[in-house]
């Protein structure tokens, strides 16, 4: 299981480089312990869902953005579209350097 | 050099040669074989030239095999020998045949998936040819660590969103 803690330290790594470019300055550490939560509670369940029960990429991080604008809009307090903004952005980010391992 | 390394390959178990791909992880896949007694009066024996080697089978207890190394299932009549004498290799005369399904070796990393059973029966014999049916498959995965990670997320999950509440942090465009 060391492969999967790798690429879930992967996906934190990049995941909260990005929400650090967005969240405001003093703001920052809430933002990237935020990033971590909701990374925790989806990443899991994503990859299980396309590891082992060969679901839809693509729609295994539609959902995941989703939860985590959801996430990032319950913990932090912030506005639906900001919220939104967040998580696209960052699983953008994610998932485009998850494409070019992958290919 | 060249003998060093005859004498290398000669020494390292062949097992131990198997690699696991990056971005894989390694799967084991055992066999049930199960059989009428009444119907059936053999021993069965897994063999393979390389790697696994020549094992008797109980039935109902799993046992390795290895498409790699060309796992054959071999039934010997009660009170023969599996082997001539003097040879580990089977005796021609035994009705054989390769599992009726390909070993699962490796899984994607991702993959919980860590061990396979295949319950495999014996249906006939004809000739020199052993006839095996599938019967059904069990798979064992590892949730636990999935599981530990989700839980840790979303307990700091619940103490950011308590903590903001507690300050009254007020929502923000």
């Amino acid at each position: 299981m060391l492969d999967y803690l790798g690429w879930l330290g992967l996906t934190i790594a990049i995941e909260g480089s990005a929400i650090f470019v967005l969240a405001p300055r003093g703001a920052r550490t809430v933002w990237l312990l935020t990033g971590c939560a909701v990374n925790f509670m989806s990443h899991p369940p994503a990859t299980w869902a396309v590891g082992s029960l060969g679901a839809s990429w693509l729609a295994v991080e539609l959902l995941v953005t989703g939860s985590e604008a959801v996430g990032f809009h319950m913990a932090l307090g912030v506005a639906w579209a900001r919220a939104a903004r967040v998580a696209l952005f960052a699983n953008g980010i994610s998932a485009a350097i998850g494409l070019a391992f992958a290919y | 050099m060249t003998p060093f390394l005859l004498v290398l390959v000669a020494v390292l178990p062949l097992a131990a040669l198997d690699s696991i791909p990056p971005g894989a992880i390694p799967v084991t896949h055992e066999l049930v074989l199960e059989w009428d007694t009444e119907d059936f009066p053999y021993e069965f024996f897994a063999h393979s030239k390389l790697g696994p080697g020549t094992q008797s089978i109980e039935a109902g207890v799993p046992f390795r095999f290895s498409s790699k190394y060309g796992t054959q299932i071999f039934a010997v009549p009660e009170g023969e020998r599996f082997a001539p004498e003097g040879t580990n290799n089977p005796d021609p005369r035994w009705a054989h045949s390769m599992p009726p399904v390909g070993e699962i070796h490796q899984a994607h990393w991702a993959s919980t998936l860590r061990e396979v059973e295949t319950r495999v029966g014996v249906v006939g014999i004809d000739g020199q040819t052993l006839e095996l049916v599938v019967l059904g498959e069990k798979r064992r995965r590892n949730l636990a660590l999935y599981l530990v990670i989700a839980v840790a997320g979303l307990v700091l999950f619940g103490l950011i969103a308590l903590v903001r509440r507690r300050r009254g942090l007020a929502t923000r465009p």
